[in-house]
């Protein structure tokens, strides 16, 4: 089944200086990621380091669905090539798994798209800035913009956005969990949701 | 060093990383550093790293993947600190 999950880095609360320690990246980077660095991606080093957390945090998202016994453990989550275009591309495995991340980053924030799958045009998604950073707020904003989003596919449909036992986001659809994957995160005053386009999806979801 | 001081210790590393003041106030073993404390997930890294220093000890990253709440935080500092005699 193909799946999605998506991280967000508000680049104005980072700790540049510290990221910048190898006791601190290394926990993140194992050294053939950190060697992986190069000027040619045009980010400062302490960003790339936060680049890869977001990759690492998306796949780790992307796969939870499938395996909720799974805790986050960045060094396990192996970036293993990563260009620059237009956004930042990147091949990542777990387990000898392949996912693809996608990555936008900016003066703001640093966001990412992670997938099972080959390509990032089934995946809806949109981050929006917020007014305010409390945990109730981000959590509250974030489940808001993604059900409006969602309301477009399921029109007159009563829905809404409940955690898993082991903690990943589902959607129940008339009070019955919906088999499509979601996925949200949020950071200081930023919220990003996402979510496989259900037009996409080869049957029609069941309610 | 018992696990309440270890406990009082610790509270005053994830406090600066807390942004539910009132979990941190009723802070017990069960407390989830993410669920209960609201702790990014980015801040992880740096609560080991503060704790680190804090114990002069060294959390690996096999002993970092068992820690999701106040108890198993407590249970990796003392195993690391007995270690240490």
């Amino acid at each position: 089944m193909i799946s999605v999950g998506n991280d967000i880095i508000a680049l104005d609360i980072i700790d540049a200086g510290r990221t910048k320690q190898p006791v601190f990246y290394s926990r993140i980077l194992d050294p053939a990621e950190t060697a992986m660095y190069t000027e040619l991606l045009s980010l400062p080093f302490e960003q790339y380091v936060w680049l890869l957390w977001s990759i690492k945090e998306s796949v780790y998202k992307c796969i939870k669905r499938a395996h909720p016994e799974l805790s986050f453990s960045p060094r396990k989550i192996i970036v293993r090539q990563i260009s620059r275009s237009e956004t930042y591309r990147s091949l990542v495995y777990f387990n000898s798994i392949p996912f693809h991340a996608e990555s936008r980053v900016n003066d703001k924030f640093i966001s990412t798209l992670a997938t099972n799958d080959d390509g990032f045009d089934k995946i809806c998604w949109d981050v929006q800035q917020i007014g305010r950073t409390d945990p109730e707020t981000q959590s509250r904003q974030v489940r808001s913009a993604l059900l409006q989003r969602l309301r477009s596919f399921f029109p007159g449909d009563q829905l809404q956005i409940e955690k898993s036992e082991t903690g990943y986001p589902v959607l129940v659809r008339n009070s019955t969990a919906v088999d499509l994957p979601i996925s949200f995160s949020h950071h200081h005053d930023l919220v990003f949701y996402s979510f496989i386009s259900p037009s996409s999806l080869l049957s029609p979801l069941q309610s | 060093m018992d696990r309440q001081e270890i406990l009082a210790e610790l509270k005053k590393v994830l406090t600066p990383y807390t942004a539910n003041k009132e979990a941190l106030n009723s802070l017990n073993e069960q407390t989830d550093l993410i669920k209960d404390l609201k702790i990014n997930s980015a801040n992880l890294v740096d609560i080991f790293i503060d704790a680190e220093a804090k114990y002069d000890i060294e959390i690996d990253m096999d002993s970092a993947e068992k820690i999701h709440d106040v108890g198993s935080c407590i249970d990796v500092i003392m195993e690391k600190l007995g270690q240490q005699k």
